[in-house]
């Protein structure tokens, strides 16, 4: 089994570790504290006991010469020992005096005895002669601060050593117990807290496969809860984009094969026959117009696409909008007079703006020819110029046909047109407004539209300029009184 | 053979219009969807040829709606939209066939032969009456082994005998599947162009194979 792949057994062997070393930690203290507190407590008994001993015997006289003592081994010796004990009494010269209970005899015992003699009371552990281990105390006897002889009390271990025995055999069980315990339940647990994720992964990878419409069920509002809303956010997002991309896509290769379709069909038809050179003519003349149409389908594509991934470099470069709508405005000017259109044009301000001139042409070429194709005969087109508080502003002004209030939200949409068949007819690719706001968008500017239906449309373009830029006669001052601009201009042309 | 084009591509609407009347076909164009359906409802084309994506109503409801009507002419769906998805949608709304913009306009009129011999319940692609035998495809008639030239409209009249053998057919009918709304009804030039036609392919002292049932109109005799 793969460890790393399952957080579930991961995390419950981790806390299972931790478990077994934080209880056997515990244990062994318990242990040892326990162990010395037993000890501790043995040893006091032992020496009390001995103390005891010690008072029991009585001196019955001075000793001798030779230090004897005399100690009454009858029947008024007021001490019994315990069965797991061991009383014994040494003279001076080191004889044994009294031997009560358990008998311990061995070169310990003597080294003891020895150096109780010499007034230093020990403690040792040895073994008694049954094989017993034993705790033995010695301790010199006095008489008025005189040694006489050596008082030795022992006692069986068995009774701390069960004790201890049987803590450990607690301790180990136990800690075995409260591992599986805890460690089952740790499993329990984290299955639980992960079951949500294993939902939320189970839904993303089928969002993933191309479910896109599924989303994450949303059960608590704690820490999974807010994940997975998360997720459902981002599906939402994520859902949005790639639906529009697909959209642009499909209406792109919709608009592209318009015009294959027509060459393709124009060509195989021409060739289906032997034909006049007139004819080869006029299917080549198509074939042609059409494949013009294509490439300005495909450069503006191109131009969304690179602005889509945010490629475009834009040039910074001053422009005097003024002279160049006036410049414009004679370039379009053809247009206007062939469907017999008015062209006006006011140049109340002549502000600076900083950007691409090659791009700014098509913003509002765009706009200019989207007028011209929506205008009937004999209406009129106005470009205003003004400078409204740092921001240029061109309002490009038609009598055409409108555009009905429920689609002027989607005007600046890619391919949106509003009547489908209109703007293709006219040469449009369904593009050119979306290029205009890109553009717009690009200089930090935006773009509005207002429009009432058969009564025509305004497209206001917004641009922002640098005050220093700005030539010494078009202060904002003077600008917001625009009828005292002396360079005033208009320009007509009526056919 | 008169056919219905139903396309708001005005280019391309044009060039398969020039190309079928090239063919001998008559053919009437619309450019919406709603223009389209009084078209066919008024009609008896022969073939329609319907654009999905267009203004006013979409080729799908108008496929529909004539079916509701019960009017049979063969569809075929031309457009730009060729998913698979899309493809089973236009035969399910009751279209016969699916073309796929771009198309090689020699496909498009191989398809459109092959729903008019559907139509006619012929498998093979040689239409035989009599000794008659029409070959669509390469445009040609023979009487036995004699080739026989036509000249567009000679043949357009001849094809639609043709497909109905043996049926007596009115001067109307013939006027309306064989001429489009661009012919200006001078109702003798029928009887011009089956006066060429026997013309061409009798054999003299022998009965015409196109005879008159007067007052009413021409049958096409298969013996």
């Amino acid at each position: 089994m793969k460890f790393t792949g399952n957080i579930r057994l991961r995390l419950t062997l981790w806390y299972a570790l931790v478990l077994v070393v934080v209880l056997l930690a515990f244990s062994f203290i318990v242990f040892a504290l326990l162990s010395n507190n037993l000890n501790r407590r043995l040893d006091e008994e032992i020496g009390l006991r001995a103390e005891h001993l010690s008072g029991v015997i009585s001196t019955n006289d001075k000793p001798g010469v030779s230090g004897e003592i005399k100690i009454g081994l009858d029947e008024n010796l007021n001490f019994q020992t315990q069965p797991d004990e061991s009383a014994q009494v040494f003279g001076l010269d080191g004889t044994r005096l009294l031997a009560l209970g358990l008998h311990v005899d061995n070169a310990q015992i003597q080294s003891i005895v020895a150096l109780a003699l010499q007034g230093k009371s020990h403690y040792i552990n040895t073994m008694a002669d049954n094989g017993d281990k034993m705790r033995i105390y010695a301790a010199p006897l006095f008489d008025e601060s005189k040694i006489i002889g050596v008082v030795l009390l022992g006692r069986s271990t068995v009774s701390v050593r069960s004790v201890l025995d049987a803590f450990k055999n607690m301790a180990f069980i136990s800690t075995l117990l409260i591992v599986l315990l805890a460690g089952g339940g740790g499993f329990f647990l984290t299955s639980r807290a992960l079951r949500p994720v294993i939902r939320i992964t189970r839904t993303a990878r089928d969002i993933g496969d191309g479910d896109l419409n599924r989303r994450i069920e949303v059960l608590d509002s704690d820490e999974i809860g807010r994940l997975a809303a998360t997720l459902n956010k981002m599906f939402d997002r994520l859902q949005s984009a790639f639906v529009r991309e697909r959209r642009f896509t499909s209406d792109a290769s919709h608009e592209l094969r318009t015009p294959l379709a027509i060459i393709e069909a124009e060509a195989t038809l021409a060739l289906e026959r032997t034909r006049s050179t007139n004819d080869y003519k006029k299917a080549l003349g198509v074939i042609a117009q059409e494949a013009t149409h294509m490439s300005r389908l495909i450069n503006d594509l191109l131009y969304l696409a690179r602005n889509e991934a945010g490629k475009e470099q834009i040039a910074r470069e001053p422009i005097n909008l003024g002279e160049f709508i006036k410049d414009l405005a004679w370039d379009v000017s053809v247009l206007c007079r062939r469907k017999k259109l008015k062209l006006k044009v006011d140049r109340l301000d002549n502000p600076v703006v900083r950007g691409d001139a090659t791009r700014l042409r098509q913003l509002f070429l765009n706009i200019l020819e989207n007028a011209i194709r929506y205008t009937a005969p004999g209406g009129i087109i106005s470009v205003v110029v003004t400078l409204r508080d740092s921001i240029a502003v061109v309002q490009i002004s038609d009598t055409g046909i409108g555009i009905p209030p429920a689609e002027l939200g989607h005007i600046f949409e890619p391919f949106f047109r509003v009547d489908t068949g209109r703007a293709r007819s006219e040469g449009g690719s369904g593009l050119g407004l979306a290029i205009v706001q890109r553009i717009a968008e690009a200089h930090g500017g935006r773009v509005e539209v207002e429009s009432r239906m058969n009564k025509g449309s305004t497209f206001s373009v917004f641009l922002p300029v640098d005050l220093a830029d700005q030539p010494q006669s078009t202060s904002v001052g003077k600008s917001k009184s625009g009828k005292e601009q002396p360079r005033r201009l208009r320009l007509f042309f009526w056919k | 053979m008169r056919v219905l084009v139903v396309e708001d591509e005005k280019h391309l609407a044009s060039i398969i219009k020039r190309g079928l009347q090239e063919q001998g076909y008559a053919v009437d164009v619309a450019y919406d969807g709603d223009e389209g359906q009084y078209y066919a409802e008024n009609t008896p084309y022969d073939l329609i040829l319907l654009d999905v994506m267009l203004p006013k109503k979409d080729g799908l409801q108008v496929c529909r709606e004539l079916r509701n009507k019960s009017i049979a002419a063969p569809i075929m769906m031309l457009t730009a939209k060729d998913k698979v998805q899309d493809r089973v949608q236009g035969l399910d709304c009751g279209a016969d066939d699916y073309l796929g913009k771009p198309f090689a306009f020699q496909e498009l009129l191989a398809r459109i032969r092959a729903l008019l011999r559907r139509e006619m319940n012929v498998k093979t692609p040689l239409i035989q009456v009599g000794d008659l035998t029409l070959d669509p495809a390469a445009r040609q008639l023979k009487r036995g082994d004699k080739d026989i030239t036509l000249t567009g409209k000679e043949y357009a009249l001849l094809d639609f005998f043709m497909h109905h053998p043996d049926m007596l057919l009115t001067r109307t009918m013939l006027e309306q599947h064989a001429w489009d709304y661009e012919f200006d009804g001078e109702s003798n030039l029928i009887d011009v162009y089956i006066r060429r036609l026997r013309g061409k392919i009798d054999v003299k002292g022998k009965q015409s194979l196109i005879e008159t049932t007067r007052g009413a109109g021409y049958r096409l005799r298969s013996k």
